[in-house]
């Protein structure tokens, strides 16, 4: 419980027929993680002689190539067929988020899956393929007419038909827009090159620019276009344009209103298709997923010309397990051999009782543990929430994170793990918030005192945040020393199992002994403290040198942090004390709309308050765990556990 | 109009100091953080929750500056009608409101700064999120230190508690 999961690497040799069902067993365990050997094989001359590296299946690309399809179609589905969500649906959900009941399906070897799945993909396809290409042909049809559109809107006050300024053999016609500055410029120098050319001009859409239809001899086209280019001349494309640009625009519309129509369509079809076919693909996509890890797995292996050799991180408590597994599933046709491992490459599984799993987050956050050191998940479990809630003292903000917290964890939660953890955090902070929100004299800020002329009957005075805030810094210290020290504790026997005895004296076990001096100089004068003060130097000095001494303002510092706690305790209170003078003021200030202002102010302002102030706890709180406490003591390593295993969300396998 | 003392007028000084300066530095620091954060949600919308994180960071400074600019407030009788102070205890009002309001200007800037960048070095490698708020939060010690004298200030000069 305090330590990562033990560890045991377990070897297995099976004949090649039974290579496919160990490995089937195994992900569908899921509690081991595969290493991959075909590197040592390779370079180990001992190795090679007898083993060479495995490879992949040859279904590993096919069953590739038809996930990526699988997720294709599904995708492409998912962003048709989805309905615009309104604010209602959007809650009922996160409250109550619809469930997807598991399918039952047959453990298929990988042949038959591709089967399944080519057969599958070709019903679906054959109805959704003409639809997809007659969306493609409407979408880019209508950007086609949206373009046309816009030209003709552009070119509006022009009576022309656009079919006359099409190229013929001896006439060019060019349409485009030109700042009203240049227009005169450009007069002249177009009248320079030739006389054979008609400029039309209109205002555009802004005051300061002039739209242009030129039309002039196809000879003079080319000198004609590099002055345009020179004179910042936006050209216009109108050779697909056709009748007069009322007509066009009037047609345009009426396209564009069909298209629309069409596309609505093809669209409901296909949210037919997706609702028939949807839960068989997500199943099928998930089937193929699986298949495809176990498929590539085998590149982790070594072979023989009849065995296979494999070698898998497992956890001591589930190593008879999966022993038996193996031989279940090899028909006893198999070697087994479980090895303690070299500490050092040992990958971590954290293992926590369930009411700390949801911090292990927290730990893996930070940094991946050392396989030897102490896990601190379990103290965090208790320490985080309590630290929330001081930072957050209040128990009406407490009650509404608790009630949020559990609106997680019976909604998105059943969905969603990382949502149920956070949801049984979200309750733990919300629960001490209130503990110590009702005994420090904050419930909403000072709401009952203040307008209900009450005194919370659970307040104990000595800690009452507003009248002693002195005696709830002292509180936030003494918490601190605790904490530092608890943690100064476990970087200690870190160090001391690890047998650097020199780190755990000179970085925790010094301050141990400053602190007891202090206490022994508080309690029996300069004779009983002064030694052990001048022993904790001493040893300061000898174990990190003369700038040993600049630690103790580090020290110093990290105590002093926990003052935040009262800091963030006062500013939740204060500024909730703030909103309530303020409700208070347009209540009785201003006239009439007071009352009803006076609601919305109480309202919002408590919202955005405890939003704010629960972010602030949450953040800080989990400071004092990185940089305060987990410095004392972490050391940190680099190989998380990776569990193989047969991620069935949408499945379950029939026995 | 209430009569107000030359004690609570410094008192006055004191909390605006402390509120003004100390969101001045939250301000700057939280706008390079959020600044930075906006970049990085272009790049990658799950960095959004990320991203308000670090943002939030810089938070602090203005929040302590301004609890200590309330609790001068109201304990030198401007809010809620209680007695005025003194001239000294006014002047020990300037001195917290000084003390929190300089520390959390530096500070601030400081987490800010650092904010951003470890929102970047975020975006580049998920597996930075608790080294990031780490060394951000290394620029908070200046506000706490600020803020602890500012509170002492107030309790010891009588004007907390007293």
């Amino acid at each position: 419980m305090f330590l990562p999961a033990r560890m045991r690497k377990l070897k297995i040799i099976t004949l090649d027929q039974y290579s496919d069902s160990v490995v089937r067993s195994l992900h569908e365990e899921g509690v081991t993680q595969i290493d991959d050997i075909s590197e040592r094989i390779q370079q180990d001359a001992e190795w090679r002689q007898i083993l060479k590296p495995s490879r992949a299946t040859p279904y590993t690309g096919r069953v590739s190539s038809l996930l990526m399809k699988t997720s294709g179609i599904l995708d492409f589905l998912g962003s048709v067929a989805a309905e615009e969500k309104g604010l209602r649906d959007t809650i009922r959900e996160f409250i109550n988020p619809p469930m997807f009941e598991k399918r039952e399906v047959e453990e298929l070897d990988t042949e038959s899956l591709i089967e399944r799945a080519e057969e599958t993909l070709g019903r679906v396809e054959s109805e959704t393929r003409v639809m997809e290409e007659k969306l493609n042909e409407l979408d880019s049809e209508r950007s086609a007419v949206e373009s046309s559109l816009s030209v003709a809107e552009k070119l509006k006050d022009f009576d022309i038909d656009f079919s006359d300024l099409q190229d013929s053999e001896y006439i060019t016609g060019i349409a485009g827009r030109i700042t009203a500055e240049n227009l005169p410029e450009l007069r002249e120098k177009l009248a320079e090159i030739t006389e054979e050319l008609i400029v039309s001009d209109k205002e555009g859409e802004n005051r300061d620019e002039r739209v242009l239809i030129i039309v002039t001899l196809k000879k003079h086209a080319d000198s004609i276009a590099s002055v345009l280019r020179r004179m910042e001349f936006e050209r216009f494309e109108i050779s697909e344009l056709r009748g007069r640009p009322s007509e066009i625009i009037s047609s345009s519309k009426t396209r564009l209103e069909e298209i629309s129509r069409e596309r609505q369509e093809i669209i409901s079809k296909l949210r037919d298709i997706n609702a028939e076919w949807e839960d068989e693909l997500l199943v099928l996509k998930e089937q193929l997923e699986i298949e495809k890890e176990r498929n590539e797995v085998f590149s982790h292996f070594g072979e023989t010309r009849k065995t296979v050799m494999l070698e898998a991180w497992v956890p001591l408590k589930e190593a008879d397990r999966v022993i038996a597994v193996v031989e279940e599933s090899s028909e006893g046709h198999c070697v087994t051999d479980l090895e303690e491992p070299d500490p050092e490459e040992v990958p971590v599984l954290l293992d926590n009782p369930r009411f700390a799993k949801p911090y292990e987050t927290f730990v893996e956050m930070y940094s991946p543990l050392k396989y030897n050191e102490i896990d601190p998940t379990i103290f965090m479990a208790f320490v985080f929430p309590f630290f929330f809630g001081f930072c957050l003292t209040d128990a009406g903000y407490g009650i509404i994170d608790a009630l949020i917290g559990f609106i997680l964890y019976r909604g998105l939660g059943k969905v969603n793990n990382f949502m149920r953890n956070f949801g049984i955090i979200m309750m733990s902070c919300g629960v001490w918030a209130f503990i110590l929100g009702m005994v420090t004299n904050g419930f909403i800020g000072d709401f009952f005192p203040r307008f209900l002329n009450i005194t919370l009957p659970t307040v104990i005075p000595a800690i009452d945040a507003f009248v002693n805030p002195q005696n709830i810094l002292i509180m936030a210290l003494t918490v601190g020393v605790l904490h530092i020290n608890f943690g100064l504790i476990l970087g200690a026997r870190n160090n001391i199992r690890l047998g650097n005895m020199r780190d755990a004296l000179g970085s925790q076990i010094v301050w141990l002994i400053l602190e007891l001096g202090i206490i022994l100089y508080l309690l029996g004068g300069m004779i009983v403290g002064a030694p052990v003060i001048v022993l904790a130097f001493a040893m300061l000095i000898y174990y990190n040198g003369l700038f040993g001494l600049m630690d103790i303002s580090g020290f110093l510092g990290t105590l002093l942090s926990y003052a935040r706690l009262l800091a963030l305790c006062l500013s939740t209170g204060g500024i909730a004390m703030t909103v309530n003078i303020l409700t208070g003021l347009s209540y009785e200030m201003i006239p009439v709309i007071g009352v009803v202002l006076a609601p919305i102010i109480f309202v919002f302002g408590h919202i955005a308050n405890n939003a704010f102030q629960s972010l602030g706890a949450f953040i800080n709180s989990l400071r004092l765990h990185y940089v305060e406490f987990f410095a004392q003591f972490y050391m940190g390593g680099k190989n998380k556990f990776n569990a193989f295993r047969a991620e069935r969300n949408f499945t379950k396998i029939r026995r | 109009m209430v009569e107000i003392t030359l004690g609570t007028a410094l008192a006055a000084i004191g909390a605006g100091v402390a509120v003004g300066f100390a969101g001045l530095g939250s301000g700057l620091g939280q706008g390079i953080a959020a600044a930075g954060s906006v970049g990085a949600v272009a790049e990658d919308p799950d960095m959004f929750a990320r991203g308000i994180i670090f943002a939030a960071l810089s938070e602090t400074q203005a929040i302590y500056g301004f609890l200590i600019a309330i609790l001068l407030l109201v304990f030198s009788g401007l809010l809620g009608g209680g007695k005025g102070l003194d001239v000294t205890a006014g002047l020990v009002a300037v001195g917290a409101g000084a003390a929190i309001g300089f520390a959390g200007l530096g500070s601030g800037m400081g987490q800010g700064i650092t904010s951003a960048s470890s929102v970047g070095a975020v975006a580049e490698d998920p597996d930075m999120f608790a080294r990031g708020v780490i060394f951000a939060a290394l620029s908070e010690t200046q506000a706490i230190y600020g803020f602890l004298i500012a509170i002492l200030l107030l309790v010891f000069g009588g004007i907390l508690g007293g």
